[in-house]
């Protein structure tokens, strides 16, 4: 149901159905140029870091490691960074993503077709707006490769084969917790499932990693070290508050560039019905 | 229609509410083109993100026909036209690269490759009829590479109709070739003449002496709708609208980027943008 008006979104902002605290650790250092994305799924903190995935499975409100969330009793349920800050040693980007299907145990020497087999979506079942992407739960090598995956796409065409994405070189992979997204066949939009992934060649170092299906709920909001931030729905997001599906299993990607030095991502995310 | 009255529409629209149908988009760009590494970024030289790969797919080399990209082309934004009359309108967008820039939001009206780096008649673009921004104001002339072209520097300069319908105008010189301005995915906009402030098709364009090498390259045309700054790497931006202008998303707009870096650092970017009806 559409919030009448502005009014009414001060009014269930200023009372909030639900809000949650989060504190996410995030600490490898090294150094990385380019490539910025990372996963807080297994960050310490609150909520607990969650699993290290084996066979695929899908992801829901009571997967261990999800933000916290109850199913809105009638309506929609809508959320908004209320707080949030960093003390990661320069500037970075958090969003909020909704976790759908996980899966590890993929080897970073192996360069079979590797099986992934994800799970049916419960939610974005379309695939539209899903991306994939691969998720490092201990490190694999550091030789350069790439990876393709044979996927179903957004329209629920099989056999699609992603463009090939660098792995291994350059920080991706021989850290825990990048998440390197996938690259579509052209003309895709987004994914229902993946059926495979191989590697052009050996990483150097088997580790473990997996593919991650997922769906970016909220926009990407800046922040600065040790300088707060949050995401009004009106002032920084357009009017727009992120619209959390029922079930949805919560988890934060961080955008950071540079060495990672305990990145602690703290704040408060709150949600409403409308 | 118009933009929104005020405030509380922009609130019940972008929650659903009198067919607001509201739109949250995402894209992912990596530095790859082709199945392969992208050209080096030079601080300071625009680089186009058409052919970058990611998710949406990645959009393919013109054809050597002009054509008029939409919604529907592979490489855009792909978003969903406006129904029952209404106008879409985005109220804010934003993102994050692993290097600091510019990154630019447009509109991709026209565009055609095949062009060569050799030729030093005038060579045929033909984009005579773009379906959006059709008054010219504010669109923009560029030439985008796609293959890398010689290593001697010239100029090129286009035949245009400008915003006012006066067909012959002709753009300033613009640098073109050598280092910097040969390499593939490099965009460049190009000068328009004295008084004028936009373009309505492009007949020819001429390369004054060659490069040395024909390579391909194309020429696009383009409106700007917005964006957001990168001061150094990882430090995402946002552009809400709240505060006035909101850009429309014009039924069949292909949205596309280009980013100016200020480094020599792989592009890695990832974007955002909400939209709704009203």
């Amino acid at each position: 149901m559409a919030l009448a008006d502005f009014t009414t979104l001060r009014a269930k902002q200023a009372s909030p159905s639900q809000s949650v605290d989060f504190m996410k650790v995030l600490g490898t250092a090294s150094s990385t140029t380019g490539v910025i994305c990372n996963s807080l799924w297994k960050a310490t903190g609150a909520p607990t870091a969650g699993g290290t995935p084996g066979a695929s499975a899908t992801c829901d409100k009571s997967t261990s490691g999800a933000l916290p969330m109850i199913n809105p009793s009638a309506g929609e349920l809508r959320a908004w960074f209320k707080r949030l800050a960093s003390q990661n040693f320069g500037p970075c980007g958090v969003q909020l993503c909704d976790r759908l299907v996980h899966m590890g145990g993929l080897d970073g020497t192996s360069v079979i077709a590797q099986t992934v087999l994800t799970s049916a979506l419960t939610r974005s079942t379309s695939g539209a707006g899903v991306m994939a992407g691969v998720e490092f739960y201990s490190a694999i090598g550091t030789t350069g490769q790439t990876f393709t995956c044979s996927y179903t796409n957004q329209a629920g065409t099989t056999l699609r084969t992603s463009q090939p994405v660098d792995i291994g070189t350059n920080q991706r992979g021989a850290q825990v917790n990048r998440l390197i997204p996938m690259s579509l066949q052209a003309g895709d939009t987004g994914v229902r499932a993946v059926a495979t992934l191989t590697l052009s060649g050996s990483t150097g170092t088997a580790g473990n990693f997996g593919v991650t299906l997922y769906k970016p709920i909220s926009p990407i909001i800046p922040l600065m070290q040790m300088i707060g931030g949050k995401m009004d729905p009106v002032l920084d997001g357009g009017g727009y508050a992120s619209l959390i599906d029922n079930d949805a299993c919560l988890f934060f990607l961080l955008y950071v560039a540079g060495p990672l030095n305990t990145c602690i991502n703290i704040g408060t995310m709150a949600m409403f019905e409308d | 229609m118009s933009a929104f009255a005020d405030l509380h529409e922009v609130v019940n629209r972008l929650s659903g509410g009198n067919s607001g149908n509201p739109e949250f988009l995402n894209m992912h760009k990596e530095p790859r083109v082709a199945s392969a590494a992208a050209a080096t970024p030079i601080a300071g030289q625009p680089i186009s993100l058409w052919e970058y790969e990611g998710q949406p797919s990645h959009g393919a080399v013109p054809g050597t026909t002009v054509a008029y990209p939409d919604n529907t082309t592979q490489g855009g934004w792909k978003q969903t036209d406006p129904s029952g009359g209404r106008q879409k309108w985005m109220t804010a967008f934003g993102g994050v690269v692993g290097t600091p820039g510019t990154l630019v939001l447009y509109d991709r009206l026209a565009h055609i490759s095949g062009l060569s780096g050799t030729v030093t008649t005038a060579q045929t673009v033909s984009a005579s009829a773009i379906t959006r921004y059709t008054n010219g104001s504010g669109n923009f002339i560029a030439y985008e590479i796609y293959t890398q072209i010689g290593a001697t520097g010239t100029t090129i300069t286009a035949d245009y109709t400008d915003d006012s319908g006066n067909s012959g105008q002709t753009s300033q010189a613009t640098t073109i070739g050598a280092t910097n301005n040969r390499e593939a995915q490099r965009l460049h906009l190009m000068s328009l003449a004295a008084g004028d402030i936009g373009v309505r098709a492009v007949n020819t364009v001429t390369v004054l002496a060659t490069t040395g090498t024909a390579g391909n390259f194309g020429i696009i045309i383009g409106h700007v709708l917005g964006m957001l700054t990168i001061p150094v790497a990882a430090a995402a931006d946002i552009r809400s609208f709240m505060d006035g202008a909101m850009p429309e998303i014009l039924t069949d707009a292909c949205l596309a980027w280009y980013f100016v870096p200020q480094a020599t650092t792989a592009v890695v970017a990832d974007v955002w943008h909400v939209s709704a009806e009203r």
